[in-house]
């Protein structure tokens, strides 16, 4: 019962609530039974709160016989990259200058999930402030993909996507700059969905790139994040660049029937590069749509080429302007022996940053610098402008784009660690879609000869989350690929 | 380009450099500017390892002057609004526990910091 | 060689908004410790800053009280910079689309006296705008404490073309300043809670050219004074310099109010790298043309303009447009007279810089009693001067009932009922007053008759002792005239 209990979705996990089958007290006991069976070789863990947790599901049970039920995720647990703020719980963004920070405010996302009644659990592993695509940056430990532990789980959101996939949790948020949900979600088998830009509040995650930083749900299906996001959604005053429109039903949305969409596939995706294994899982995933009559059209998307270099001018800049704050001063971890205040700042940062977080912060330092910003951040942010409207001349002629969500399966731990360039590089897919807001999600289209997971990508119209989210239900619907569960 | 071949090139570019350079277009990065900008302090090694790896980085986002930008307008944000504001209406804020809950060093209710020998 | 300054200005003023610049947190002073600070204000991770509209919309206020011009578009930068009353150590400030361009400030120079009105120019502005404050720090031996209450209070920063020359104009620059932003409840400009902040730009040239040579930045002055003493010192620094063939380097120097003289903080010679570029996390600001022209609507009128309406509309002298144009109370207090009484504006204006504000000097220890504290009412000090311009009451009498009123805060007509002051002396009876007068003062009435016109005081004494001070002086000049002209 415990082993269907930890791979159930969401939504099925909330029918038996609903139904009584279940107290949200057992079913939390069942993931803290999970957690600690499997912890020890995933890893996703930076933190739990064991009895807070019990506490909040028996809180729970409690509305739930007062006839209070909050949503359909109450008692339903939900852990948390630890980026976002929890009041009263660590915010380490896995990096040592944090790592004795107790967040006193909650995040907006966490106050809506309370609000919506779910258990808000744990602090997820992830690269130090997000700079990463292994999760092997984190100053605490690595992570391990739940489906071959030799092997990283993706990063940055890492911790989020193993959770999911080892039953650890059956819904987790993260966060996503260049791809920081979609590629782990793809590594580790997982559904994880990057929200338009300014569809989900960020206050309280812990700024990496603020023009491209987006909170947004993992769990095992397309419908589980519906459910999250529509609990995380929505128009918030203390964001400002948080949008202002109407939200749709998106469960409801989710399992419309399906249409004949036109999708688009752009041939700079399909290029040399893409590993074969991965490139046959998705057409034929591509072919399925098509059976399904939708039409394929090929797309370009001609400045695809320039992204990757555009992304890292831009997101190192923010970061590094984003991660001044973070001097030992005010909270976090003051370095000892600092000759006068100014030596402070160089040692407390000295210490406490990780080499990934250092270079990106010296590389944004330097394209901001005197005499460097017309050429590197000015061109950046136009080559921006220029990125986004390829998209948005695609969108003219299609629904919504189809492609791989990573050029190859999960990579060995410390393979790409020795060249920073070569990990940027392996970004390629998710990248251009958050220089341009756009929403993206990734879920499980096939497994490797060596059984890892392979991920497909579909990446929509600003705002367009409900038909995405319609498409991926129809593809998951159809296909067995999340019953799959790792061996571990 | 393929990516692999992109890396391969990349990595070849990379050692040249080292040896004695071959590429035209390689940047110089001074690191020791930078750090001190940031306020990092760096040991010696990771300033060597790191004026590599960025030198390399730096040389890849040279691509960004091949497209042609005249005319186009750089994108500050992702959608483009303007009068995001609110009313000067007081809210709550911290109790001063709070605000120095995390606080490495406190005395009379305030931050203290080792002594800042000048002015910004 | 005779040397020219050429002075800039830059001035931060504290607006007086309830809430700081990027978060609803209250702004204060004075108040214990980090207890005016958020999440935002102490730069936690995770947190955003959001605009304060009334910020946004005083500092248009002051682009229109100065004739800037208000660009369709204004946005936000980050200025990056490390210290530690920085909370995130970066500034939100706006770099190259600032909220206000241009503009001049009317200023008025001290006269040859106090009673003679200087000379008055314009000094040009180059732009305004808006960022936050930072936190206080207090230094000590060994270290320094960090209090954040006035981190994060908006800011406007306004800086003058290099278009001053004298320590006298800049000094004529911030009064103006201050009295237009005072009038306009943009902000209370007291130096010394900090509300208003000024450094100097300072070089020399040759007087007669238009070179511009480097200058010197000067900072930590303090109080107007201290601008004006500054200035002057520096000035003569590096006059000296240039005359003894040296060459001034460009830097910020530090102002030593009790020492005299200014030092350099040789620390900032390095230029800041300031690494400006959009926030990305605040959205740009286009006001609509009607929403500027209706807070046009709430602007008081401006103070010279209303010192000239004052002068040509009712023959005001300097000494008295001085003191009541250049304080938005009195003044309003004047219209609020004269709107209720305005067939003597002078006499109005007379009581008010001289017998209200005397009142007000003696009913405080120090200073003056607050203008909402005073209880005479405006229109209560018209009906007074109407009241005297009626022949109700002499002028002499008004004295005491001004007092009176001043300290009652009752209408006049209340007190001279109170008091039986009404000059109810009967024409008859006061002229029988006067024939005993002049009876009673043979000399000094054959000294008028012969054309000594001063000789008529002399009976003024008698006449007002015999109706207890209560007759009319007009009408005494009128009675006696015709008695002696029998």
């Amino acid at each position: 019962m415990s082993d269907s209990l930890i791979f159930s979705s969401a939504a099925d996990l909330a029918a038996l609530l609903s139904a009584k089958e279940l107290s949200a007290v057992e079913l939390i006991k069942a993931f803290l039974a999970r957690i600690d069976a499997v912890e020890d070789r995933v890893q996703a863990f930076l933190h739990l709160d064991r009895e807070d947790a019990l506490k909040q599901a028996a809180a729970s049970d409690a509305r739930r016989s007062a006839g209070e039920v909050r949503s359909p995720l109450d008692g339903i647990p939900v852990a948390i990259k630890d980026a976002i703020a929890v009041k009263g719980q660590p915010l380490t963004a896995a990096s040592r200058i944090l790592s004795n920070f107790v967040s006193p405010y909650d995040a907006t996302v966490t106050s809506k999930l309370r609000a919506a009644g779910a258990i808000v659990i744990g602090r997820l592993n992830m690269d130090e402030f997000a700079m990463g695509s292994s999760t092997e940056n984190s100053s605490v430990k690595p992570t391990a993909n739940p489906w071959d532990l030799s092997r990283i789980p993706g990063g940055s959101s890492g911790g989020s996507a193993a959770a999911v996939a080892a039953g650890e949790s059956p819904l987790t948020l993260g966060s996503d700059t260049g791809g920081s949900i979609r590629q782990p979600a793809a590594l580790c088998g997982v559904v994880g969905l990057k929200p338009t830009y300014g569809l989900v509040s960020r206050y309280g995650l812990a700024a990496f790139a603020s023009s491209l930083d987006q909170i947004g749900p993992l769990g095992r299906t397309v419908e589980d994040c519906a459910l999250l996001l529509q609990a995380i959604a929505g128009h918030e005053a203390r964001d400002s660049t948080s949008l202002n429109e109407p939200l749709p039903d998106y469960a409801a949305e989710t399992v419309q029937k399906p249409e004949k969409w036109t999708l688009g596939i752009p041939s700079e995706y399909f290029a040399e590069g893409l590993d074969p294994e991965v490139r046959e899982a998705v057409e034929k995933a591509i072919q399925w749509y098509r059976e399904q009559g939708c039409t394929i059209r090929e797309v370009t998307l001609p400045h695809t080429h320039l992204a990757v270099a555009t992304y890292y001018v831009i997101s190192t800049a923010e970061a590094s302007s984003n991660l001044a704050r973070y001097d030992g001063i005010r909270y976090g971890v003051r370095a000892e022996g600092a000759e006068n205040g100014i030596d402070l700042y160089f040692k407390s940062r000295g210490q406490g940053f990780g080499p990934e977080v250092k270079r990106r912060i010296i590389l944004g330092t330097y394209v901001l610098s005197s005499g460097y910003y017309d050429a590197y951040y000015l061109r950046a942010q136009k080559v921006r402008t220029l990125i986004r409207q390829d998209f948005l001349n695609a969108f003219k002629e299609v629904d919504a784009l189809i492609t791989p969500t990573t050029p190859t399966v999960a990579f060995k731990r410390g393979e790409k660690a020795g060249d920073p360039l070569a990990m940027y590089l392996s970004d390629i897919y998710t990248i251009s879609v958050n220089l341009a807001g756009l929403p993206g999600i990734s879920l499980p289209c096939g497994f490797s000869q060596d059984k890892l997971p392979i991920g497909l990508q579909l990446i929509g119209r600003p705002l367009d989350e409900a038909r995405l989210l319609r498409m991926a239900h129809s593809y998951q619907q159809a296909h067995r690929w999340s019953r799959q569960t790792p061996n571990l | 380009m393929a990516l692999w071949l992109v890396c391969f090139a990349l990595a070849i570019g990379a050692t040249a450099f080292s040896v004695g350079g071959m590429s035209a277009e390689q940047p110089e990065i001074d690191i020791d500017y930078v750090a001190n900008l940031a306020r990092l302090n760096l040991t010696p090694e990771e300033k060597s390892r790191f004026s590599a790896q960025l030198e390399n980085i730096l040389g890849y986002f040279q691509k960004l002057r091949e497209v042609n930008v005249d005319g186009v307008e750089p994108m500050a944000h992702a959608f483009a609004f303007d009068n995001v504001w609110q009313e000067d209406v007081p809210a709550c804020g911290f109790a001063p526990e709070e605000a120095l809950a995390n606080a490495p060093a406190q005395r009379q209710q305030q931050i203290v910091v080792p002594k800042v020998v000048d002015d910004a | 060689m005779e040397f020219e300054a050429v002075i800039g200005l830059e001035v931060h003023v504290q607006l007086k908004t309830r809430t700081k610049m990027f978060t609803r947190v209250a702004q204060g002073f004075g108040e214990d410790p980090n207890t005016l600070t958020d999440p935002v204000i102490m730069g936690l991770p995770g947190v955003l800053p959001v605009l304060n509209l009334a910020a946004i919309e005083q500092s248009v206020k002051v682009g229109l009280i100065f004739d800037s011009e208000i660009p369709e578009v204004c946005k936000w930068d980050r200025k990056n910079y490390f210290y530690p009353d920085s909370p995130k150590n970066y500034q939100i400030t706006q770099f190259d689309q600032p909220i206000c361009v241009g503009g001049r400030v009317e200023v008025e120079l001290v006269g040859e006296s106090r009673n003679v009105m200087g000379e008055h120019r314009f000094v040009a502005l180059t732009r305004a705008h808006l960022e936050e404050d930072v936190g206080k720090l207090t230094h000590f031996e060994q270290d320094s404490l960090i209090d954040y209450n006035r981190a994060g209070t908006p800011l406007l920063e306004i800086v003058t073309e290099p278009d001053l020359h004298t320590p006298e104009e800049a000094v004529a620059f911030l009064q103006s300043l201050r009295m237009h932003l005072v009038a306009a409840g943009i902000s209370d400009c007291d130096m010394e809670k900090g509300q208003m902040r000024c450094d100097a730009n300072v070089s020399v040239r040759p007087s007669g050219s238009s070179v511009l040579n480097k200058r010197t930045e000067m900072k930590n002055l303090n109080t107007i004074s201290g601008v004006k003493n500054a200035i002057a010192y520096e000035v003569r620094r590096q006059t000296k310099v240039y005359q003894q063939g040296g060459s001034i380097v460009q830097e910020t120097r530090r102002w030593d109010a009790d020492a005299g003289m200014t030092t350099s903080m040789r620390s900032k010679e390095e230029a800041h790298d300031y690494r400006y570029f959009p926030d990305p996390d605040l959205m740009p600001v286009r006001l609509p043309r009607e929403r500027i022209e209706a807070l046009r609507t709430e602007l008081p009128e401006r103070v010279f303009d209303r010192q000239r309406r004052y002068q040509k509309d009712y023959d005001l002298p300097y000494t008295l447009t001085s003191v009541i144009c250049f304080d938005h109370e009195l003044a309003a207090y004047f219209e609020r007279a004269m709107a209720a009484y305005n067939g003597n504006p002078k006499a109005l204006a007379n009581y008010i810089a001289n017998e209200l504000q005397r009142e007000r000097s003696a009913a405080a220890g120090e200073g003056m009693l607050a203008m909402a504290e005073v209880k005479m009412e405006p229109e209560a000090l018209a009906a007074l001067v109407e009241v005297i311009d009626a022949g109700v009451i002499s002028k002499q009498v008004a004295k005491d009932v001004l007092i009176a009123m001043f300290q009652t805060g009752k209408h006049p007509s209340v007190i001279i009922e109170e008091k039986g002051l009404k000059d109810d002396t009967d024409t008859d009876q006061l002229e029988a007053i006067c024939r005993e007068a002049v009876a009673g003062n043979a000399k000094a009435a054959g000294e008028f008759r012969a054309g000594n016109d001063k000789a008529i005081n002399s009976f003024i004494g008698p006449i007002m002792k015999a109706t207890r001070g209560k007759a009319n002086p007009a009408v005494v000049q009128q009675l006696l005239r015709k008695v002696l002209a029998e």
